[in-house]
């Protein structure tokens, strides 16, 4: 088969995004081979085994991407839209509400759907109102309706918030294969949502990997003591640079991109050590549990949460509107 | 009816349907089936929503689907002989008449289910509480312990399902529930103990398992 009879039935499979996953899965592969050769030569061990842990979780999570993201606009915005289902009620399980917030948080379910829809027929004007305005108003007007004051004020802001991190976020992956094809973009709308996904991803394991080998001092002792400013410049630097590299998934110049990528660096750290704060905050290690070696979904898509959201109006603000 | 059109029947509402829709939709985390043990035993468990049964059906092993009963209230769940007839038939439950109602030996009666052989689940609260609130425990299940020193008791401790059922209220909200399964208790001296300490011990092994300290 070549590659041509393959994009012809995938939407969103490029030449230019085919290239670039090969390469993922190959790394990928790579890592894996090593971590097998490593417990091989040396046995067994629990850090080599935590290790491999993760990195079958990476396979899943690569492949769920590859599979539901780039084959049909609907397939993604369904999935999308049940991540963010997930990351919500992992979110609001862990923030211990009060059973007065049920009908607020049915509410909130029943946005999703919604949502999610105006991403996919790309009602622009309604995707960007509906949860920072319509739900905001309403989730307070069923709040109040509940007749139940006692923590009424942390419920009203607890809730939106959940919403506006997981629901609306996550809603900007899906209205970025919605967005208007560009003449003369060979990788299309998947890219974007490859180079913001990659992106992201690369930026929080060099941010580790910079500060386990050079970290020293540290950058927020209080929320999360594993960061330090070491880790998170170098991994400005090389997210940075990387984002330059691969600019010919975006519909914007190197330069921009370059630019983009420090920004995402920035934002997606913010969104780490938010969620870090969180945690802190509720004496907890993980949000959840569903994904082996990695802790709950909000663990995994903290960085992505915020960088979806700004990656989405700066690429749409230099392409799609000039 | 056959055995096995219920074994089907249950099968399919069990492990087909209700237990996908609870595991992805509502997001309850289902114990391994090996943590219950091949032996009799007694289900003891805390009581916050009617998603309890329900969700500890769908974790207990398939061929157990025939022989755990739960113990319902007649009086709530036995009204007329139609819903009589859908409880036995998709919840298998055994009736339990409660103290009050004339000629009413709810101990005897589980007793003798017992003794042919059924495992039970029991809920010694008594009734749907407050979601993570442990309330006090009624003697029953350790007057049944001392009368069959060979049955495994095995504590169990649900998280959240008040949250997302709790009492009162017909709408599931979406919301993370655990199904924490204990070691089955053995204590070979419960028949010489007073009654009251057996609860006791009963309920200190639920509260262990929901990680909190005695209150």
């Amino acid at each position: 088969m070549n590659l041509q009879s393959i994009t012809s039935f995938a939407e969103f499979l490029s030449p230019p995004v085919i290239n670039v996953m090969g390469i993922m899965l190959g790394l990928l592969f790579v890592i894996t081979l090593s971590f097998w050769i490593a417990r091989a030569l040396k046995g067994e061990g629990k850090l080599i085994n935590e290790l491999l842990t993760r990195t079958y979780s990476w396979w899943y999570i690569l492949i769920g991407f590859c599979v539901t993201i780039f084959f049909s606009r609907l397939l993604a915005t369904v999935a999308i839209a049940f991540l963010s289902f997930v990351a919500f009620r992992e979110l609001t399980s862990r923030l211990d509400l009060r059973l007065a917030d049920r009908r607020a948080l049915l509410w909130c379910y029943l946005a999703i759907p919604f949502q999610f829809m105006t991403a996919y027929i790309a009602w622009y004007g309604m995707f960007l109102i509906f949860i920072p305005v319509i739900m905001f108003i309403g989730l307070n007007m069923v709040n109040v309706a509940s007749g139940n004051t006692k923590g009424i004020t942390t419920s009203m802001g607890v809730i939106h918030w959940s919403a506006m991190l997981t629901i609306f976020s996550l809603s900007h992956l899906a209205y970025m294969l919605s967005l208007p094809e560009l003449a003369n973009f060979e990788a299309g709308n998947g890219g974007i949502i490859l180079w913001l996904v990659l992106i992201t991803a690369l930026n929080d394991v060099f941010q580790f990997t910079w500060g386990k080998t050079l970290g020293r001092t540290k950058i927020m002792p209080t929320v999360s003591p594993n960061k330090t400013l070491e880790g998170f410049l170098g991994g400005l630097v090389t997210t940075t640079f990387l984002g330059y590299l691969l600019h010919f998934l975006l519909p914007v110049g190197p330069m921009k991109a370059a630019i983009l990528a420090g920004f995402l660096s920035f934002t997606g750290f913010m969104g780490d050590v938010t969620i870090s704060a969180v945690k802190r905050d509720l004496g907890i290690k993980d949000m959840g549990s569903s994904i082996p070696g990695h802790g709950g979904i909000m663990d995994r898509i903290d960085s992505l949460a915020f960088n979806s959201m700004v990656c989405f109006h700066l690429v749409r603000y230099w392409s799609y509107l000039e | 009816m056959k055995i096995w059109i219920l074994l089907a029947i249950r099968v399919f509402v069990y492990r087909i349907f209700f237990r996908p829709f609870l595991s992805i939709i509502v997001g309850i985390k289902f114990p391994k089936a090996s943590l219950f043990p091949e032996k009799q035993f007694i289900l003891v468990c805390n009581h916050n929503s009617h998603l309890d049964t329900v969700s500890l059906l769908c974790s207990i092993p398939i061929k157990r689907l025939l022989d755990v009963h739960p113990a319902a209230a007649a009086d709530y769940f036995a009204k007329n002989k139609l819903m009589a007839f859908l409880c036995e038939v998709f919840l298998n439950t055994v009736f339990v008449r409660r103290k009050g109602e004339a000629g009413s030996k709810p101990i005897d009666d589980l007793d003798q289910h017992i003794k042919s052989g059924k495992s039970l689940i029991l809920f010694p609260e008594g009734t749907r509480g407050l979601p993570e609130e442990l309330a006090s425990f009624k003697n029953g299940v350790a007057i049944l312990l001392q009368r069959n020193p060979s049955i495994l008791i095995i504590p169990i401790f649900m998280k959240g399902m008040g949250k997302a059922m709790p009492k009162g209220d017909a709408i599931i909200v979406p919301m993370e529930c655990e199904i924490h399964v204990g070691e089955p208790l053995i204590d070979p001296n419960a028949a010489a103990k007073p009654v009251t300490e057996v609860t006791e011990e009963i309920r200190k092994a639920i509260l262990k398992l929901s990680g909190k300290k005695d209150e």
